[in-house]
C-alpha cells in the first residue's frame, strides 16, 4: 500500500514537472515573439515616419503647382464662379414658350454671376427658404417643355462649386 | 550535585527558582516577539498576494507607439497637420582602420555607393593605426543598405538623428532651425526647444502652408517685377489672432541656414522696425474719431504746406484745398493727417498708440522680436509727423496687429503663431468703440474703391486698406532718396472683416509699367490684389456682389462734402 501511495506522488510530481516545463517553454517562445513583434512595430513606425516626411516633401505647394501646370491645368476659383443656392431660380412648373427658345430668367446666370437675391452678409441668413424666391409665373397653359429644350449651363470641371458661369 | 538530584519545582528555592523564572519570562517574551513578527509578515504576505493585485508580475509589454517614438525631438506641423519639421533616424558610417584588411579595395567599393567622396582621401582615411574615423554622416536608407551589402569588414554604422524640413524655406522664419546637436537656434525651434525635446507627437502652428505658399509666391513675383531687395507679408485671422501666413524675403534653407547671406535670416515682419508711412493715418483717423476730436464730416485745410521750425510738411500730389476726413485718407494727405493728429493732441495720440500696442515691444512666440523706436520727446512736431507715419518706427507685426483691432470691431487681441482650438477667441482689450471701428472699415474700403488702393480692388471680396510709402532712413539718420518701403495693409471682406493682409516691398525700383512710380499704390497693391482672390476660397470667404445695393449702403461714406467748402476747418 505504501508503494502505491509513493507511486502516486511520484506520478503527480512528474506530471507537475512536465507541466511546468511546458509552460516555461511556452513563455519563452511567447517572449521571443513579443520581442520580434516589438522590433517590427518600431521598424514599421520608423518607416512610417520617413514616409510621412517624404509625403510632406512631395506635397510642397510649389511642386503641386508645377504638377498641376503640367498635367491638370486647374486654375484658382474666380469670384464669378461662385453662386449661392438661393440665387438659382426655381424651375417653373408650366411654360408658355416655344420648344428650343431661351428660358426666361436664365440670361443672367450665363452672362454674369447671378447676384444673390440677398447676398450672404453677416447678420442675414444666407440660406433663406426657397419659397422666399418668387417663382416665375407663366399664365397660359401649355404642354410641359421637352427636357432637351432647356439650355444647359456650360459645365466646368472640378470642385463642389455650382457651374453657373463660364470662367472669364 | 546533591542539589541537582532533587529537582522537583516545588522544592526549588532561592537563586535557582529565580533564574528559572527569568528564563521562562524571557522565553515567553521571545515567543511573543516572534509571533508578532510572523503575524506582520503573514499579514503583509496576504496583503501583497491577495489584496494588492496578486497576479503574475508583468515583465513584458507591447511596444507603445508614444513611448517608443524613434526620435527624440518632436515634429512641428502646420494648422492642417502637414509636416514642417521632423527628425529622422539616420545612420552615420564610420570605420575602424585597424580592422580594414585592404584599404584600397575598401575605398574603391565604398566609392561605388558614395560617389561624392574622393577616392584618395578615403583611402588615406582608411589606412593608418587609428581605431575610429567618420566616413560619412547621415546616410540615406538606400545608401545604408548598399554599404551593408558590400560587406566590408571594419566598417560600421552609428545611429544618428537629423532634423529635416520637408517644406524647405517655405516657413523658415517661423519654424526656425536647429544646430548640429539638434538644439533650436531660431524661430519656434528655439523658443519651444524644451517642449520639442520633451518628445510627444508635435507642435501645431497657426500657419496654413497653402496661404504661406501663395504669400511667398506672389510677394516674390511682386519683388521681381520692381527689382526690390526684399519683401514681407502676413495674413492674420482678426478674431482668433492666429497668424495664417508669415513670409519674409529673401529667405533661407533651414537645412543649411548659415551658408548663405546672413541677411536672409532676418525676419522683416517681427525683427525689422520701420517707419510705416501713410498706413499710420488709419491710426490717426481712428484716434481722432474715437476721442471725439473729429467726426466723419470734419474738415482739414490742406491747401498749403505746414512749416514748423526747419521742417516742411507737404503732400505728395496734393489737392491744395480743404479736405474732409475721408478725403485725407483717400488722397493720403500728410498735411491733413498732421492737422488731425494735432486736433487730437499729443496725450490722446500717445494713449491710443500705446493701446494699439505700437509703443512697446510686442509679444509673439518666436524669439526674433524687435522693439519699436519711440521718440524720446513727444513734441508737437512729433505728433504731426507720427500722424502720417514718420518719426515712430514699428515692426510690420505691430502695424498689422493694430489693424487687426480696427478690423475686428475695436478689440486688441494677442497675435499667435500657434494653432488655437476652433472658435477659441482670446480675451482682448477694447481700444476703440465698435462705432469707430465700423467707420474705419468704411474708410478703408473707400481708400480701395476711390483712393490709392484701387489696384487691390478685386471683385467679390470687398477689400479695404491703406497704402504706405515710407522713405527709408540712411546710415546718417537722414532719409534716402528714392529708397522706400512700399506697404499695403488690408482687410477683407470689409462688411465684416475676417482677415488682415499686410504686404511690404522693400526698395522697389521705378519701372516703365508703373510710369516710374515706386509708391505702394503701384508696387504693393497689385500684389495684394493677386493674393486675396487666391487665399479667400481657401479661407472659406464667399464672394459677394460689390455692386449690390445693401453692400453699397453699408459701405457708404459721404466724403466729398468738403469740396470747395472750407467749413469747420481745423486751424
Amino acid at each position: 500500500m505504501i508503494g502505491r501511495t509513493t507511486f502516486l506522488w511520484l506520478l503527480l510530481a512528474a506530471l507537475a514537472g512536465y507541466g511546468l516545463f511546458q509552460v516555461k517553454y511556452q513563455v519563452v517562445s511567447l517572449e521571443e515573439e513579443l520581442a520580434r513583434l516589438n522590433a517590427a512595430t518600431l521598424r514599421e513606425q520608423n518607416q512610417i515616419h520617413v514616409l510621412e516626411a517624404e509625403w510632406s516633401y512631395l506635397n510642397q505647394p510649389q511642386r503641386l503647382e508645377e504638377l498641376n501646370e503640367r498635367f491638370v491645368h486647374l486654375k484658382p476659383i474666380n469670384p464669378v464662379q461662385f453662386a449661392s443656392i438661393a440665387s438659382i431660380p426655381m424651375r417653373p412648373e408650366r411654360l408658355d414658350i416655344e420648344p428650343g427658345a431661351r428660358l426666361p430668367g436664365t440670361e443672367g446666370m450665363i452672362a454674369r454671376m447671378a447676384p444673390p437675391r440677398r447676398p450672404a452678409l453677416p447678420g442675414t441668413n444666407p440660406g433663406q427658404p426657397r419659397d422666399a424666391a418668387p417663382a416665375p409665373v407663366y399664365s397660359a397653359a401649355a404642354a410641359p417643355i421637352a427636357p432637351n429644350a432647356i439650355p444647359k449651363p456650360p459645365t466646368i470641371s472640378g470642385g463642389s462649386i455650382l457651374p453657373v458661369s463660364v470662367p472669364r | 550535585m546533591s542539589m541537582m538530584g532533587n529537582n522537583t519545582p516545588q522544592k526549588l528555592e532561592g537563586a535557582t527558582k529565580q533564574a528559572l523564572e527569568i528564563g521562562r519570562t524571557r522565553l515567553l517574551m521571545t515567543g511573543a516577539i516572534f509571533l508578532l513578527a510572523f503575524t506582520v509578515i503573514g499579514a503583509r504576505l496576504a496583503d501583497i498576494t491577495v489584496f494588492q493585485g496578486g497576479a503574475e508580475p508583468k515583465n513584458h509589454a507591447a511596444a507603445n507607439p508614444r513611448n517608443a517614438w524613434p526620435t527624440t525631438r518632436a515634429d512641428i506641423v502646420d494648422r492642417n497637420g502637414s509636416l514642417l519639421a521632423t527628425s529622422l533616424v539616420t545612420a552615420s558610417l564610420y570605420a575602424n582602420p585597424r580592422q580594414i584588411l585592404d584599404s584600397r579595395d575598401a575605398a574603391q567599393k565604398l566609392i561605388t555607393v558614395l560617389p561624392e567622396l574622393s577616392l584618395a582621401e578615403l583611402q588615406t582615411k582608411l589606412t593608418g593605426n587609428r581605431s575610429f574615423t567618420w566616413i560619412r554622416r547621415h546616410l540615406t536608407p538606400k545608401q545604408q543598405y548598399e554599404v551593408n551589402r558590400l560587406g566590408i569588414p571594419g566598417v560600421y554604422f552609428q545611429r544618428d538623428e537629423r532634423r529635416v524640413y520637408p517644406q524647405g524655406p517655405l516657413a523658415a522664419h517661423v519654424v526656425g532651425f536647429t544646430g548640429v546637436d539638434n538644439d533650436g537656434l531660431a524661430g519656434i525651434e528655439r523658443s519651444f526647444d524644451e517642449v520639442l525635446k520633451g518628445g510627444g507627437r508635435g507642435l501645431a502652428l497657426s500657419i496654413d502652408l497653402r496661404i504661406q505658399h501663395v504669400l511667398r509666391q506672389e510677394i516674390t513675383a511682386g519683388m521681381k517685377r520692381v527689382n526690390a531687395i526684399g519683401g514681407a507679408g502676413m495674413v492674420i485671422d482678426v478674431h482668433s489672432g492666429e497668424m495664417l501666413g508669415m513670409v519674409s524675403l529673401p529667405d533661407f534653407d533651414p537645412h543649411n541656414p548659415t551658408s548663405l547671406d546672413p541677411k536672409t535670416l532676418f525676419n522683416r515682419n517681427t525683427l525689422g522696425v520701420y517707419e510705416q508711412g501713410s498706413m499710420f493715418k488709419l491710426f490717426t483717423a481712428a484716434l481722432a474719431l474715437d476721442s471725439g476730436a473729429a467726426n466723419m464730416t470734419s474738415t482739414f485745410d490742406a491747401s498749403k504746406p505746414i512749416k514748423i521750425s526747419r521742417f516742411t510738411i507737404s503732400d505728395f500730389q496734393g489737392k491744395g484745398r480743404v479736405l474732409s476726413l475721408p478725403e485725407v485718407l483717400v488722397y493720403s494727405s500728410n498735411i491733413g493727417a498732421a492737422k488731425m493728429a494735432l486736433a487730437a493732441g499729443s496725450e490722446v495720440q500717445k494713449k491710443y498708440l500705446g493701446a494699439f500696442g505700437l509703443l512697446r515691444k510686442p509679444t509673439l512666440e518666436i524669439p526674433e522680436i524687435g522693439a519699436p523706436m519711440v521718440p524720446a520727446q513727444w513734441k508737437e512736431i512729433n505728433t504731426m509727423t507720427i500722424g502720417f507715419g514718420h518719426g515712430l518706427a514699428v515692426s510690420p507685426l505691430q502695424m498689422a496687429s493694430g489693424i487687426v483691432a480696427i478690423a475686428n470691431g475695436g478689440v486688441m487681441r494677442p497675435i499667435t503663431v500657434l494653432k488655437r482650438a476652433a472658435g477659441e477667441h482670446p480675451q482682448g482689450n477694447r481700444v476703440i468703440s465698435q462705432r469707430t471701428a465700423t467707420d474705419m472699415q468704411k474708410l478703408m474700403r473707400l481708400v480701395v474703391t476711390d483712393g490709392s488702393g484701387k489696384n487691390a480692388n478685386v471683385p467679390g471680396y470687398l477689400v479695404g486698406g491703406k497704402t504706405g510709402t515710407a522713405e527709408k532712413v540712411n546710415e546718417h539718420g537722414g532719409y534716402k532718396r528714392r529708397a522706400v518701403l512700399s506697404s499695403f495693409v488690408s482687410a477683407f471682406p470689409m462688411t465684416n472683416p475676417r482677415y488682415v493682409v499686410l504686404v511690404s516691398i522693400d526698395e522697389p525700383q521705378p519701372i516703365k509699367e508703373n510710369f516710374g512710380y515706386i509708391t505702394a499704390g503701384w508696387v504693393t497693391t497689385p500684389v495684394v490684389g493677386r493674393i486675396i482672390p487666391r487665399i479667400a476660397p481657401i479661407l472659406g470667404v464667399s464672394p459677394v456682389d460689390d455692386q449690390a445695393a445693401d453692400v453699397k449702403a453699408r459701405m457708404y461714406v459721404n466724403y466729398t462734402s468738403a469740396k470747395g467748402r472750407p467749413g469747420a476747418s481745423v486751424e
